[in-house]
């Protein structure tokens, strides 16, 4: 088996009487990245800063390399945190805040040609003397995390880093800091409420939700298999049958009529509109029952119908699975 | 030469430890009242020399400031071996201070003298502020000064009984301009009159202003009768039955007053600015030298010359300095009050020089050459001769008028 | 165009009052309709010149605004800053009452603080006045220095402290440089405000503590406008010269390095 590396053991956090998170317990292993999803409101900036040290745990602990750190201060933390601001020191030079860390533990000398080394390395060198409200948005991240990476953290914490940045730019920014993290080896956790961001950065994703970690697991498989409602909803693209049943998206197909079969279910639902995703067609639904909406894949010479028409989502008996469960662990 | 040189190092740490124990004395053992009253003039003299007494006064003149520091203080070092600080502080703080060191029960203070009269003399006899009675301690009290006269034994109508020793006397006059005015009113009547042909050219501070205050009351002195102003202690009734003459007066002058009396003055300050400008012909103030150093500065046209009002006559009051209860250096204190009173302090605070300010002292009681001395003082082309001032002397009225003319005035003059 | 106007408009309203106060006070009183004569005088400052106590007391003002400066900045700091970054139970109670001493009138203040002075053997003491000096300053510091701290944000903290950096060290690489805007300011205000005190000083000081507007304020009520005018540059001069001397100490401080050049353990 492989090593723990990173550990989180029954964390909870409670503002006065009401609770954040309750029970949060997971580890990883060395240089895994690690996406913590979930909706917005449900304590994953909390968790992060807990980790960090910038909040207390109200019980649990944290260890890395089995060494507590719930009693360490926040600057004897070996963790790194890159914030959804670039946050940086408007009064310093874009190598000076490089190094602000580094120079803790270093001469200038050293610090400085760490610091060159680095920006040369992401392409920055230009702005090295520049201040940084001379550069845009996106590389001023990137330099918030050349700051927090040169000092070499065990862990490295991003919280929602890319979420003031517009798409084009959050998708180019994306790839970079995945190419990063990886060529220095770093273990991290990447906060973030954006699915598509979580399964392309994370080894795993791990969702928080309603205050406890819901499932954690490789991208694809907490998507195809969703351990409860919570997840199947906030994560994965699944008509959610009943409490303890889902059929995934792709195995439902749209009817204008039901289909008298023995082996198929027939949910009754009102026709909104219909999209093509690279040639495949999609229709837009909202199921009657629930008035959740859903995207049914289409076959293309299916006839479009008329925003608020009625009609059938249908499934295969066969394509309903089981909720796999609560995960409290992952071994 | 050795012996020489020992006794001289000796002699250097023996004079600043006297310097040093005369800083402290202060704070360490003031002396108590009975002490200092039971004391002959000469132990006093003793135990004063070397102390440093400090005399706290109102400190906006350069004039009156040059004459303590320039005349007084080397006068006094050279006569009682005193040294004299002057603290510059408005006397309400003075007495502010005084008060809550006495609820504090602080019996050592910093406080030797202060400059005092009327008002302020009255609330620290009340509150029991002040050291005494010490004025009939002082050799130049008894030798120079009426001890009988009303001025002294009263003071805005609240008897001394010795807390406070007189130090100068002031009057009340108008300045004019005499290259605009050649005949200057002598009555209220021909004040009224004055108006009525120079519309816009007079007007006096408002009341609550110290010089606007005092105005009211000449007023009040000419539409009443004056022996029941003095006669009479303060009552609601009887002010209010004699005071009709007061704001009819006052109403009747308003519509030829400056600005037609829409607005007066807040301050004397405002009115000199207005006359030194040329806007209003005439101000006014509770000293009657005291236009002398404005024309010499240029501020008051060369031509200002002083009348006072024969009719009702022009108000004048003493001023005193009195002795906190918790004086470290009572007995200092009382050597610089002495030194103060005596006739050469006194005339070279008539010197247009310094001061320039009248004194109390009864110059009949002077010998001939002192009084030749005094005599022969000019005090300048602005200030009356002493026998149209004396003429004119009216003693001040009691003090509780004053606040009670000010909330009159607002209602039957401002507010109209 | 917009800067231009902006020049202008200073000079008008800043520069020329102050030009023409130092004028008056070099020139004899002029009075209205009369022509206009440059003659000079010297007058007005001979007299502001005239105790032989105003160095002592200029010493002793700028020891106390100093002082007064230096104790508002560290409250003004600390309360500003939990003010501005920590949620805690009756916040906006305290900060109102944290600005109430302002609107109370000087001589309550003044009446109240002198007894507590006395039996703290505070009163008549230099000490004494620079505490009673902290009344009407430190509700203006306290908001100063909390609108820095807003406009520094806490993330900024929060992200040098993630770096590894000590309080201290954070205090002067990111707060001081950041909130330098704020403490001028509040410098300013403190300086002007203790260095015009006359009632505070008077009651607690007693006459033992001679600055200079206990010196000068009397003269105040002078008609003589030569003699206000000298006195008023001075006291519009004197919070300059001594802003402008916190000013210098700051940037000898920044010359010598506490933000990168020296050596941190």
């Amino acid at each position: 088996m492989n090593k723990v590396y990173f550990e989180v053991k029954g964390a909870s956090k409670s503002f006065k009487t009401k609770s954040i998170f309750q029970s949060v317990s997971f580890s990883l292993q060395q240089k895994e990245i690690l996406s913590l999803v979930g909706p917005s409101g449900t304590g994953k900036s909390t968790l992060l800063r807990s980790i960090a040290g910038l909040e207390p745990l109200s019980s649990g602990d944290l260890y890395i390399n089995g060494v507590s750190m719930s009693q360490k201060k926040m600057k004897d933390r070996p963790i790194g945190m890159v914030f959804q601001q670039p946050l940086l020191f408007p009064h310093l030079t874009i190598l000076e805040n490089v190094i602000y860390g580094l120079r803790l533990k270093k001469k200038k000398r050293e610090a400085e040609i760490e610091g060159l080394r680095f920006l040369q390395s992401v392409g920055l060198i230009d702005y090295k003397d520049a201040y940084p409200h001379s550069l845009s948005g996106g590389q001023q991240q990137r330099v918030a995390l050349i700051r927090a990476l040169i000092v070499k953290p065990k862990l490295l914490l991003l919280d929602e880093p890319f979420s003031n940045l517009d798409p084009d730019l959050r998708r180019e920014l994306r790839d970079w800091v995945l190419k990063l993290l990886k060529q220095e080896g770093m273990t991290a956790i990447f906060v973030t409420h954006d699915r598509e961001e979580a399964m392309l950065l994370g080894d795993r994703v791990a969702v928080l939700a309603e205050g406890s970690l819901q499932q954690i697991g490789p991208p694809r498989l907490v998507y195809d298999e969703p351990a409860n409602e919570l997840v199947a909803r906030f994560y994965s693209d699944a008509l959610i049958v009943d409490q303890n049943h889902y059929i995934l998206n792709q195995h439902l197909s749209w009817s204008a009529h039901p289909n008298p079969a023995d082996d198929q279910l027939f949910f009754e639902a009102e026709w909104l509109n219909d999209t093509y995703q690279y040639g495949q067609r999609y229709a837009h639904v909202k199921l009657l029952k629930t008035n959740r909406r859903y995207v049914v894949p289409l076959q293309s010479d299916e006839h479009a119908m008329i925003n608020g028409e009625r009609g059938f989502i249908c499934a295969r008996k066969a394509a309903i699975h089981r909720f796999t469960g609560r995960e409290e662990t992952d071994e | 030469m050795e012996v020489m040189k020992y006794m001289k190092k000796k002699l250097i740490l023996f004079s600043s430890l006297v310097v040093l124990s005369g800083c402290a004395a202060g704070s360490s053992q003031p002396s108590s009242n009975e002490d200092v009253k039971d004391q002959s003039w000469d132990s006093i003299k003793e135990k004063a020399e070397g102390e440093t007494v400090s005399l706290y006064m109102w400190g906006g003149d350069d004039g009156i400031n040059q004459y303590i520091d320039d005349w007084v203080k080397p006068q006094l070092l050279d006569a009682y071996g005193v040294r004299l600080e002057r603290i510059p502080l408005d006397t309400n703080e003075i007495l502010q201070k005084l008060e809550t060191e006495k609820r504090a029960g602080q019996d050592d203070g910093t406080i030797d003298m202060i400059w005092m009269n009327g008002e302020n003399f009255k609330r620290a006899k009340e509150s029991d502020l002040l050291f005494g009675p010490f004025v009939e301690q002082l050799p130049n009290y008894n030798a120079y000064y009426d001890a009988d006269s009303l001025d002294f034994k009263y003071d805005f109508g609240t008897e001394t009984e010795g807390y406070e020793a007189p130090w100068g006397k002031v009057q009340f006059v108008f300045h004019y301009d005499s290259a605009k005015i050649s005949e200057p009113p002598a009555t209220l009547e021909e004040l009224q009159q004055w108006t009525e042909d120079n519309p816009g050219k007079f007007t006096y501070p408002a009341a609550g202003d110290f010089t606007g205050d005092a105005f009211l009351r000449h007023v009040l002195y000419g539409t009443t009768s004056a022996e029941t102003l003095f006669t009479e202690p303060f009552s609601m009734e009887l002010a209010d039955k004699e005071s009709a003459g007061v704001w009819s007066y006052l109403k009747d002058i308003e519509p030829n007053l400056w600005r037609k009396g829409d607005t007066y003055p807040s301050s004397l300050t405002e009115l000199d600015r207005l006359y030194s400008q040329g806007e209003v012909w005439m101000t006014m103030g509770y000293n009657e030298a005291r236009g002398e150093v404005l024309v010499k500065d240029g501020v008051f046209p060369e031509s200002t010359k002083s009348f006072v009002l024969e009719e009702p006559g022009s108000i004048g009051n003493t001023h005193f300095l009195s002795i906190p209860y918790n004086s470290p250096n009572k007995e200092a204190a009382l050597t610089a009050i002495d030194l103060l009173l005596s006739p050469e302090a006194q005339l070279a605070k008539l010197e247009p020089d310094y001061w320039g300010e009248n004194t109390p002292i009864d110059v009949s009681k002077l010998e001939e050459e002192d009084r030749q001395a005094f005599e022969a003082v000019d005090r300048g082309d602005t200030v009356l001769d002493q026998e149209s001032l004396m003429d004119a002397f009216v003693p001040e009225i009691d003090a509780e008028y004053v606040p009670w003319l000010q909330e009159k005035w607002i209602d039957e003059v401002a507010s109209q | 165009m917009k800067k231009s106007l902006f020049y202008s408009l200073s000079a008008i309203f800043f520069l020329l009052p102050g030009v023409l106060l130092m004028l008056k006070s070099v020139t004899p009183v002029w009075k209205w309709g009369e022509a206009f004569s440059f003659t000079f005088t010297l007058r007005g400052w001979e007299t502001f010149l005239m105790d032989d106590r105003i160095f002592h007391a200029l010493f002793l003002s700028i020891l106390i605004a100093l002082a007064a400066t230096f104790i508002n900045l560290a409250i003004g700091m600390i309360s500003g800053k939990a003010l501005s970054h920590q949620n805690f139970k009756g916040k906006s109670l305290i900060e109102t009452l944290l600005l109430l001493p302002l609107f109370l009138p000087v001589m309550a203040a003044a009446l109240g603080l002198h007894i507590t002075m006395i039996r703290l053997g505070l009163a008549n003491t230099w000490f004494g006045v620079v505490l009673v000096h902290l009344v009407p300053t430190v509700p203006y510091t306290i908001k100063v220095m909390k609108a820095g701290y807003d406009r520094l944000g806490g993330g900024m903290l929060e992200q040098a402290q993630m770096l590894g950096a000590k309080p201290l060290y954070i205090f002067r690489t990111v707060e001081l440089p950041l909130l330098m805007p704020s403490i001028r300011s509040a410098v300013f205000l403190t300086v002007t405000i203790s260095m015009s005190q006359y009632v505070l000083t008077a009651v607690i000081g007693g006459g033992s503590v001679i600055t200079l507007p206990i010196i000068y304020y009397p003269f105040l009520q002078s008609v003589d406008d030569t003699v206000m005018a000298a006195f008023s540059t001075a006291f519009a001069l004197l919070p300059i010269i001594a802003v402008g001397a916190v000013e210098i100490v700051s940037k000898l401080i920044r010359a010598n390095g506490l933000v990168l050049n020296r050596g941190v353990k």
